[in-house]
């Protein structure tokens, strides 16, 4: 059936906020504000509006037109390319419903301009403090492109309004000029202009203009002393100082303005209010917390809404639980533009927590966004996934000195480099000197050896198809198909190089795996895991999960293994991790219960490109060779597991076997390792009463061409970062181990298909007949790879059977407490599948 | 369990062992107890998921009485060390975790 209507939010790319809406209202076509102005182009890989008008429309993009042509309010992220687009002569109207300049700019009628007096460079601070508030954090160029468009829209767009009248469009300016004729004319699309109210709009007026006077006074005071710094520098050291340095901020008042609008189509209802805060205003003006009041009122009597616009591009503070109460029986929303805060973290958590009911697309993630409204609804989105939870990633602040309020702009620093070349082992040293005073000195390094010299770095990351993908004959396993693999795409690049990464997730989804790329960045755990966890209620049929990449690219949880009932009653315990371990399970977790719903496994880059693509491709080596196993001297309960594996074999024990013992192989499909395990070094394992505390095995005694299928009770055996959660305290530095450092690793790294071990530390039996602590998990583990399971399944399966065997007789609480933590610690590396 | 009742034990079951002091150190990490998230209850667990047709729930650790009541029979954890390790500097010498049975008054598990 056809659609009774359409609406298109258009991808607005990717700098902070914008907003871009096409309407398609039967014979009426309506265009809610333009973007940025530098969407008039095509941008880093973003279609230029024009183009992306011109096809919603079905026009050329030379020559667009439409019904009615609205202006929300007076920033520029709202205003965008529209000057330009009327002014060359590409956009017409017939009716245009515009932000009132005065207003806008705080112009007052005695023509008293308080930046006038100002340089261009503090102009732009001043009006940068008007505009939507912009990260200190982003790059130059993007800083240096808002500074310039704040400061240079006005007259453009008072030009605009002029060349539409000239056209013959009737330029309405809310508030201003009289509705009635606009009303009149767009009856038949019910079309209407719930507020605000002129009295509000002059309020914000003339906090606009207060605003004005204040950032002209405070700007002239910061740059008195600073005649030489950037505009980009002079605004990021003004944002970087805070409130308490009294910096005014007023861009809430230029929202506030916003027009707040419906259509009614087919008794369908739309609703688009520019960036109205509706939730926090920012005000404590009784006029203006009354319209906002009396506006909520009035939206909430219109609703329900067959589409809605979240207001202010989904920030907080347009947008709450009372907000989406009152909208009763809506279910479609839109979001325009983002950035760091937009969508607010609240915002996206209230749309996730209701998202059995409500459908949502956002434009930051989403790029175009079409909401096709017949008799049924329908969402297209150009890219991801609808229902997109993820806050976006704060800008990285690192890249910034802070440097103090009036301090002079330091000179370049003298800079010799020195550069010497080694004959004996390849490598350039480099020396610098740079000037012990304040500064920052970016030094770049490019080294062009001949190709015969070039062995590459032992460690440093794989930046292109260099000796990982040459050595390996890449092909992914075809056991992926049906899985879901979770990663963040550009944390993955930064470990195993960007070509590396690009192969692994292209190969991954040609052999049929559903591949999840763009996890949100240093987002805890339970961020992270939530567009794994909605993709799994939507999709049934998916077998299992593959976390791709270590805790800096997926993060993990830190788990406390004990319910808060025991917890209490365990109190102070000698156990190493105080019962606090690492854990994925989250990732698979669809109802709350921080277990998952199906089989997880984590293939950890280790910061190796060599270690991923020997993970992927790994196979089941089908037990047919003889399996390997070895334990501590004082583990006996490990040879009634390993039975299993071999009948007539028989473990070694260490004492005596160390691992340059001649007889130490270990060559076959499975290996069984019991062993004690450091956190501090996951290179080598131990036994007991070995002389001179000699190791029973590490890394060197791992074959090229290793086992399919490790299974280890070592302590910290399957951590593959420096830190045990246990020790782990929020805002401490993760960092990842690498083959070189991990048995686990190292064992993924030769082909490995699966190491599954603990993240914490192990416990063993010591009583016959060794049914409790870690001796059930083992037993269940390899009665299920022996019966053919992957191991990624068999660890699940053995989960549950250990679960529903707890406490395996060990009723007091501190052993109990054991029980829950081997449960919940044991973990599968590698693909597992 | 009283260490005087640890230490008995550890003589008993681990010649050789000795309990580590109090300000012995692991190593030099303190532990945090700041978990992002915990294990639900085990009751709630067993309401939320389906552990399969195994009958396995039924007979878990609820039904089973999963804790002892009485507090003051609980089991020890406590940190043992080697009383002359050959290289008291060697990672595998940190003290290690023993489980100390209170009603068997015997160590009944061990760290790794």
């Amino acid at each position: 059936m056809a659609d009774i209507a359409t609406v298109h939010l258009l991808d607005v790319g990717g700098a902070d906020y914008g907003d871009c809406v096409v309407c398609l209202f039967g014979d009426d076509t309506v265009l809610i504000d333009g973007g940025h102005p530098g969407n008039f182009n095509p941008l880093k890989g973003h279609k230029a509006l024009p183009d992306q008008i011109a096809a919603v429309l079905g026009q050329n993009a030379k020559k667009l037109h439409v019904s009615l042509l609205v202006v929300s309010h007076a920033h520029e992220d709202h205003i965008g390319c529209l000057p330009r687009m009327v002014k060359e002569g590409i956009l017409t109207a017939d009716f245009a419903l515009v932000a009132d300049p005065d207003r806008g700019w705080g112009r007052t009628p005695d023509d008293a301009r308080p930046d006038a007096g100002l340089d261009r460079r503090s102009r732009q601070l001043v009006m940068a403090l008007r505009e939507e508030v912009r990260s200190p954090f982003l790059p130059d160029d993007e800083l240096t492109q808002f500074l310039a468009d704040a400061v240079d829209m006005e007259p453009p767009y008072r030009e605009m309004l002029d060349k539409l009248k000239d056209n013959g469009t009737k330029v309405v300016r809310h508030g201003r000029d009289s509705h009635v004729q606009l009303l009149k004319r767009f009856q038949k699309i019910g079309f209407d202009i719930l507020g605000p109210v002129k009295k509000h709009l002059e309020k914000c007026a003339a906090r606009v203009v207060k605003g004005m006077q204040d950032a002209a006074e405070f700007v002239a005071d910061m740059t008195r002393d600073d005649a030489v710094s950037s505009a980009v520098d002079a605004y990021r050291r003004m944002m970087t100082s805070g409130v308490d340095a009294g910096v005014p901020r007023f861009g809430n008042y230029v929202n506030l303005q916003s027009s707040v609008l419906t259509f009614e189509v087919g008794e369908k209802r739309f609703f688009f209010a520019g960036d109205f805060q509706f939730q926090d205003p920012q005000s404590d003006e009784p006029i203006i917390i009354a319209e906002r009041d009396r506006l909520n009122q009035a939206i909430a009597a219109s609703s329900p809404y067959a589409f809605y616009k979240l207001c202010h591009h989904g920030s907080n503070n347009g947008f709450e639980a009372s907000i989406l109460a009152d909208l009763k029986n809506t279910k479609f929303f839109g979001v325009c533009g983002g950035s760091e805060s937009h969508p607010g973290k609240k915002t996206l958590a209230l749309l996730e927590k209701n998202k059995s009911q409500l459908t949502w697309a956002r434009t930051d993630h989403n790029r175009h966004c079409t909401f096709h409204v017949g008799q049924t609804m329908k969402v297209d989105v150009e890219t991801g996934s609808l229902n997109d939870p993820k806050p976006n990633p704060p800008q990285k602040k690192d890249t910034l000195e802070q440097v103090p309020p009036g301090a002079p702009p330091a000179a370049p620093p003298e800079v010799e480099p020195r550069i010497e070349r080694s004959d004996d082992d390849d490598r350039v040293e480099v020396v610098a000197r740079v000037p012990h005073v304040r500064t920052r000195v970016t030094i770049t390094i490019d080294v062009d050896p001949a190709p015969s010299t070039d062995r590459g770095g032992e460690s440093k990351p794989i930046r292109s198809a260099t000796p990982a993908s040459v050595e390996h004959a890449f092909t992914v396993s075809p056991a992926v198909s049906g899985l879901l693999v979770a990663t963040n795409a550009r944390k993955l690049a930064d470990n195993i190089g960007d070509d590396i990464a690009e192969e692994v997730i292209t190969g991954l989804r040609a052999a049929g795996a559903l591949v999840i790329g763009d996890l949100p960045a240093d987002a805890d755990a339970a961020v992270a895991a939530a567009p794994v966890q909605a993709e799994l209620k939507r999709n049934s049929r998916i077998k299992g999960v593959v976390l791709l990449g270590g805790y800096d690219v997926v993060a993990a949880q830190s788990l406390d293994a004990l319910p808060p009932s025991l917890r209490k009653r365990v109190g102070s315990t000698g156990d190493p991790d105080d019962f606090v371990v690492w854990s994925d399970e989250i990732y698979g977790d669809t109802n709350g219960d921080l277990l998952s719903e199906v089989p997880i496994s984590r293939v950890p880059d280790g910061r190796s490109a060599d270690l991923v693509l020997a993970a992927l491709s790994a196979k089941s080596g089908g037990g047919s060779k003889s399996p390997f196993g070895m334990r501590n001297i004082e583990r006996p309960f490990a040879d009634l597991v390993y039975v299993r594996l071999d009948s007539n074999g028989k473990m070694l024990t260490s004492e005596p076997s160390e691992f340059d013992n001649t007889g130490l192989a270990i060559d076959g499909d499975y290996a069984y390792v019991m062993l004690h395990g450091d956190y501090t070094d996951g290179s080598r394992y131990w036994g007991e009463q070995t002389p001179n505390d000699r190791e029973a095995l590490n890394i060197g005694n791992i074959p090229k061409r290793g086992p399919a299928v490790v299974f280890t009770g070592c302590c910290w055996g399957a951590l593959t970062v420096d830190r045990p959660a246990g020790r782990f305290a929020p805002g401490q530095t993760l960092t990842p181990k690498r083959p070189e450092n991990s048995i686990a690793l190292t064992f993924l790294q030769n082909g490995a298909l699966a190491f599954v071990g603990c993240t914490g530390a192990h416990y063993s039996p010591r009583e016959e007949p060794f049914n409790y602590f870690g001796a059930p998990m083992h037993q269940a583990f390899w009665d299920r790879v022996l019966k053919g399971s992957n191991p990624a399944t068999a660890l699940f399966e053995a989960k549950k059977e250990y679960m529903s065997g707890m406490p395996h007789g060990q009723t007091k609480p501190s052993s109990a407490a054991i029980e829950f933590k081997i449960w919940r610690q044991y973990t599968c590396l590698g693909l597992g599948w | 369990m009283k260490r005087e009742e640890l230490e008995k034990i550890v003589k008993q079951d681990l010649p050789g062992h000795r309990l580590a002091s109090t300000a012995e150190p692991t190593d030099n990490v303190e532990t945090h107890k700041n978990p992002e998230s915990s294990t639900p209850e085990i009751d709630a667990i067993l309401d939320r998921v389906d552990w399969g047709n195994d009958g396995g729930a039924a007979n878990g650790p609820v039904k089973a009485g999963l804790i002892a009541g009485d507090e003051s029979l609980d089991d020890s954890i406590a940190l043992v060390v080697p009383e002359a390790p050959a290289d008291s500097l060697a990672r595998k010498n940190r003290p290690k975790a023993q489980v100390f049975s209170a009603r068997k008054k015997t160590i009944i598990g061990s760290q790794g």
